[in-house]
């Protein structure tokens, strides 16, 4: 079997005030693998996701990407820096927290002008994925004018248009209508096909079963506690309903009584 | 008794209520703001004659102007180029009657109480036209006065115009880009622009909240009610702007951000875009040469 590209062994982290956010995780996630992170709110989905992505560090434990460990130390050097942002791409949660440029399409390069790729590449690129993602009507916008699903749209085709390795994703269709989410579904199944490997938090157990073929539970102890094969798992309705990821449907006759 | 006390009731009601709508109106003027600049992005966004034109040359022309108009010593001249700034805001496809009210209604207002002594002959002696009685002293207005407030107003009113003329034609976002020109660095240019993004959305946040407290809550009770809820309100939103503001550098830092932005300069310039310079730089030439005619 290769290698893993994203190795973590022990890892636990806390947010300033010490208020534990990770606990003991272990994880290993192989290329073109659709990984879906699935738990409660406040499980610590969020947080893992921040910690791929090596904007937050551990404090215990070992992280590795691509063979390489990474701590602050590594990244603070611009090289390895670049490298890795290249290779991984992050879509936050809240659009509006990734799209801080004054247009659409200045949101949309910026990340391959910090990342130094050629301006002919780079507006090509552009092309594409605009069209893919049927968003070129609105590239001379403002954000502030775009509707939510507008929005995350604008917020994937940014990381996008890097063409990163890893695309990691928080919560890409909360929210969303269905014609949204089934262009994200579509968007995201593609990548993969391209090689892509792709990692989500999601509450949508809807679409786990659809964009994912391995899930990590977490609970309410910060760490995982249930990993395994998506169909398996998706089955196993006790489980999630002990999770407060699935609840029971309960609904009133309104003739019950007469 | 009982009337008394009701009715004292109603007045404080009608008092608070009126306090409540202060807030909820100022608010909504706040709401109105952005409608205004929404609809200002969509005449940049029209099809005029100015519309088409590089930003660079366009932001240059129109200093190069507003120099022309500071220069300019005669009512005829800086009349004319009034005409000449509603025809552009004509071609441009600028609706006469929203410009004109941008441009006419405050701005001069406030400058006419500034002017106002200039018409005086305590401050400009001159020939008298008018003499007016206040209290017990007599003050006359002058004819030399009355030209001098009049020359200063009418460069006011084309100084604004040009500018309110050059921010309808020009996409915000565009212009704080043209900035660029002046050497200023990119992460100054970068800052202002996400400053401008991020006013709307708080903006929007607050509005937002405003609506669920009185969804919620209806007529503030009282006072210190009120400055408890605006209180906390205002901790709330800096907390979120707080989070935002971290969120927001770890996503640039995401997409390769290492503390100098790079930029892309994207403008293209055509005939049309120097004759607006030459054009300008005529008529500062011009101005120029009428000044030292009439020395």
């Amino acid at each position: 079997m290769s290698e893993p590209i994203f190795k973590l062994t022990n890892i636990n982290y806390s947010y300033p005030g010490n208020f534990p956010a990770l606990k003991d995780i272990n994880l290993e996630i192989f290329k073109q693998e659709k990984v879906a992170l699935i738990g409660a709110n406040g499980t610590g989905k969020s947080t893992l996701l921040t910690l791929l992505d090596a904007l937050i560090f551990a404090q215990s434990g070992e992280f590795s990407a691509f063979g390489k460990t990474i701590t602050e130390k590594a990244l603070d050097k611009a090289v390895n820096q670049l490298e890795f942002r290249k290779r991984v791409g992050f879509v936050f949660q809240n659009p509006d927290v990734q799209l801080f440029c004054q247009t659409v399409k200045e949101d949309i390069l910026f990340g391959p002008l910090q990342l130094g790729i050629e301006k002919k590449i780079m507006l090509e690129r552009f092309e594409t994925i605009a069209e893919k993602l049927r968003i070129k009507h609105l590239i001379d916008r403002s954000p502030n004018r775009l509707s939510i699903g507008e929005k995350k749209k604008v917020a994937i085709a940014s990381v996008l248009i890097i063409e990163p390795e890893v695309l990691i994703l928080d919560e890409p269709t909360a929210g969303l209508d269905p014609q949204t989410t089934r262009d994200i579904i579509d968007a995201l199944e593609r990548e993969n096909q391209a090689g892509k490997t792709i990692i989500m938090a999601t509450h949508d157990l809807h679409i786990v079963e659809e964009i994912a073929d391995l899930v990590h539970v977490f609970g309410g102890e910060k760490s995982i506690i249930r990993s395994g094969d998506v169909a398996e798992i998706m089955k196993d309705h006790d489980f999630l309903q002990k999770n407060n990821l699935m609840h029971v449907h309960v609904h009133r006759h309104i003739h019950k009584d007469n | 008794m009982d009337s008394i006390k009701k009715e004292k009731n109603q007045e404080r009601c009608l008092s608070l209520r009126r306090a409540n709508t202060f807030l909820g109106k100022t608010l909504l003027d706040i709401v109105k703001m952005l409608q205004a600049s929404v609809s200002s992005e969509a005449t940049a966004a029209k099809a005029g004659v100015l519309q088409r034109c590089d930003p660079r040359f366009k932001l240059i022309s129109c200093l190069i102007m507003l120099v022309a108009v500071v220069l300019t010593r005669e009512i005829i001249v800086l009349l004319a180029f009034y005409s000449i700034i509603l025809l552009a805001a004509i071609v441009s496809k600028v609706k006469l009657g929203f410009f004109l009210k941008r441009t006419l209604l405050f701005i001069p207002l406030f400058s006419l109480f500034i002017v106002l002594p200039a018409i005086f002959e305590a401050v400009t002696p001159g020939d008298i036209v008018v003499r007016l009685n206040f209290f017990t002293k007599e003050i006359g207005i002058t004819r030399q006065g009355l030209l001098s407030a009049a020359i200063l107003l009418t460069r006011i009113i084309d100084c604004v115009s040009l500018s309110v003329l050059l921010m309808l034609t020009t996409r915000h976002n565009v212009l704080l880009k043209t900035l660029r020109i002046f050497k200023l660095p990119s992460v100054f240019v970068m800052t202002l622009g996400m400053a401008h993004r991020y006013i709307y959305l708080l903006l929007e946040m607050v509005y937002n909240s405003f609506t669920a407290i009185k969804s919620r809550v209806g007529i503030v009770k009282s006072a210190r009610t009120g400055r408890r809820i605006i209180g906390l309100h205002m901790g709330h939103l800096w907390l979120k702007s707080y989070k935002m503001q971290n969120q927001v550098y770890d996503a640039m830092v995401s997409r390769g951000y290492t503390g100098e932005p790079k930029t892309l300069d994207d403008f293209k310039s055509h005939p049309r875009d120097f004759f607006l310079l030459v054009f300008s730089i005529i008529i500062l030439a011009g101005v120029i040469c009428l000044n030292q005619f009439l020395n």
